[in-house]
């Protein structure tokens, strides 16, 4: 059989083999870095997205028009009609789940100290479509409507000495700015992904909530999940005229991802990464750029010969740039299944992040468990391909260039 | 009938600031089928005249015909469409590619033509069978001696017919046995298809194989002398 370029492009990868694996090396390394790191960023972005709308602010959240200006104040007076609104949203297409939360600013008093905390009044009942308190709860149970009982995050009950059956008394301003105070018994410890809701949170019925902060009837905000197939952007504004219309409330109704500065800058860097890598890509191609210089000038007096044999020149430039596609292919399969393997080591160990975050107010896990991503790998992989073998074009190019005369003269 | 017309062909290189006169007004006519010796002593011009009629070098002054046609006119593609199909090349120090086998390296050129898969290895056996590599396909040039590299190189260039053979000093890296043994190769060859073959040498004995001598010395020719 006669032997085709593709072929002889293979078999001159061989001439130097240890060049050729350091090559595909350098190219396997950029893939591998950017098929973990990009694993990692979609984690983090995941995982961001499922606590926001888990544990902060639902797919869509209905809070007071005036609530967000004088959000410092804390204003608990600013509320909405709890079953109304929750009734009216209800019905609003596209809406799955609904929820009333009251959050406040709390001081927990134990052996004559206050010790600040984030009070969360919630029915635990809708909530279950929110958060899978199964899964969080460490020990004990969640709260029963109607008993003064509480939900305390772990390394709150750890950093106050704190157990199961334990009471604690909270204190906090009402809703007409008068103080009040209530003795919980916590019957529930749970472990919240994100480090900061365990540091510092306690939820209780929001009945108990609502008697407590003098706001009967009343919450600080509903929110709502969406069903699969609706924008959540569409959601709110169906939701908020719709209050307007049945109820004459005039609402901040916003989407999740219009509340959340942070998550923006995560889909912004996730962006940013993607230039990166391209950069990162031409960076590992200096590699084989500069290899595939150095393969021309040893084999210039071959390409003499191939060109005096009457090989055109665009031929010899798809041979040089063969051999730096299969270079550059090996390299590629090598760093995403390398970058994949090490995902799919860090899914079952996770990340602890919870030293490097303590301090940090992010809405993201403590302990990341980044997923494979088969389409990430598919597009780290053509990507290394495409940018790896198009750097080799500017050298290869250069073959075609070689005068044949003083190729045959080259010693 | 002449398939190769010199007229008046000069060619300068510069090395530095020096101006060197590598060919001469050079003016020759060659025959088809002839098998002609370029002969001189080194820096004689014989390696430029071979280039110039291989259209790998650039003309300064004069023209060459080659069946007619003016190289000068052809531009670069057309140049190497027409060494593809018309010329073959032998070079002293073989030039084979190492990659590849002997029956690969002679069937590769044809595969830059327009060829069946059939022909090119019925054309590519013929050949190597021809000059004695029999046995031999699957070898790649570095297990192959001299001479039987000289071979290959050989069947690479008369496996597509060209009309001219073009070989620069082809026996200059073998001894004086392996060196006589790929003379008489090439001039049976020559007698067999009728193909035109130039080459250089600046051994006596080489020379004597040639049917015609043509002497060069600094550029221009000192003599032309036909032979039985």
């Amino acid at each position: 059989m006669t032997i085709k370029l593709p072929a002889v492009a293979f078999r001159n990868i061989f001439r130097n083999l240890r060049r050729s694996i350091l090559c595909a090396v350098a190219i396997a390394v950029s893939a591998m870095a950017i098929m973990a790191l990009l694993s990692l960023l979609e984690t983090m972005e995941t995982d961001m997205a499922t606590n926001l709308t888990s544990y902060y602010t639902g797919e869509v959240r209905i809070r007071h028009a005036e609530y967000e200006k004088y959000e410092r104040y804390n204003p608990l007076h600013l509320s909405l009609d709890t079953e109304a609104v929750i009734s009216v949203a209800s019905d609003v297409g596209g809406v799955k789940a609904a929820t009333a939360r009251i959050n406040f600013p709390a001081n927990l008093y134990i052996d004559g100290q206050n010790n600040g905390a984030m009070g969360v009044g919630v029915d635990f009942a809708t909530e279950q479509a929110f958060i899978d308190f199964s899964a969080i709860v460490d020990e004990g149970r969640i709260p029963k409507p109607g008993a003064n009982e509480l939900l305390m995050g772990k390394f709150l009950a750890h950093d106050l000495g704190l157990s199961l059956g334990d009471k604690v008394t909270m204190l906090t301003s009402t809703a007409l700015r008068g103080s009040n105070a209530m003795t919980f018994t916590i019957v529930g410890i749970a472990s919240f992904p994100v480090g900061g809701l365990s540091a510092k949170t306690v939820y209780i019925p929001i009945d108990r909530a609502q008697y407590l902060l003098r706001m009967e009837g009343k919450t600080q905000e509903v929110l709502l999940l969406t069903e699969d197939g609706y924008r959540e952007r569409d959601v709110a504004q169906a939701v908020e005229t719709a209050l307007e219309e049945y109820l004459s409330l005039e609402t901040e109704t916003r989407a999740w991802k219009d509340l959340n500065m942070m998550y923006s800058f995560l889909s912004i860097a996730k962006f940013i990464y993607y230039v990166m890598g391209a950069i990162f890509f031409v960076l590992g191609s200096t590699v084989i750029i500069n290899t595939t210089m150095m393969v021309i000038y040893e084999r210039i007096r071959e390409i003499g010969t191939l060109g005096a044999l009457g090989m055109q020149g665009k031929e010899l430039t798809r041979l040089f740039l063969l051999e730096g596609t299969f270079i550059s292919i090996a390299g590629s399969t090598l760093g995403t299944l390398v970058g994949v393997l090490i995902v799919f080591i860090l899914s079952k160990t996770g990340i602890n992040f919870t030293e490097a975050m303590s301090g940090v107010d992010m809405e993201i896990s403590s302990i990341l468990f980044p997923r494979v991503n088969w389409f990430t790998a598919l597009y780290v992989w053509i990507y290394a391909i495409i940018i790896s073998s198009l750097s080799t074009l500017i050298p290869s190019r250069k073959a075609s260039k070689i005068q044949i005369v003083e190729a045959l003269r080259y010693v | 009938m002449s398939i190769i017309r010199i007229e008046k062909v000069s060619r300068n290189y510069k090395t530095g600031a020096t101006l060197v006169k590598a060919l001469k007004k050079v003016s020759l006519t060659i025959e088809a089928g002839e098998f002609l010796s370029i002969a001189g002593p080194s820096g004689s011009g014989k390696t430029t005249l071979l280039n110039l009629i291989g259209c790998i070098d650039e003309l300064d002054e004069g023209e060459i015909f080659i069946n007619d046609t003016a190289i000068s006119s052809m531009d670069k593609i057309e140049k190497t469409a027409f060494r593809r199909n018309n010329l073959g090349f032998i070079f002293q120090t073989y030039n084979l590619i190492p990659v590849l086998s002997a029956y690969e390296n002679v069937s590769f050129v044809l595969s830059l033509l327009d060829i069946s898969e059939r022909e090119i290895k019925r054309r590519t056996y013929e050949v190597l069978m021809e000059v004695g590599l029999e046995g031999m396909e699957d070898r790649r040039p570095s297990k192959l001696s001299g001479g039987q590299q000289q071979r290959v190189a050989i069947a690479r260039a008369l496996v597509k017919n060209p009309q001219i053979i073009l070989a620069d000093e082809p026996t200059a890296n073998l001894d004086s046995k392996t060196g006589a043994e790929i003379l008489k190769l090439m001039k049976r060859m020559n007698e067999k298809y009728h193909t035109t073959f130039l080459f250089s040498t600046h051994d006596q004995m080489i020379m004597d194989y040639a049917s015609r001598l043509v002497q060069l010395h600094d550029g221009a020719i000192v003599s032309d002398e036909r032979r039985r």
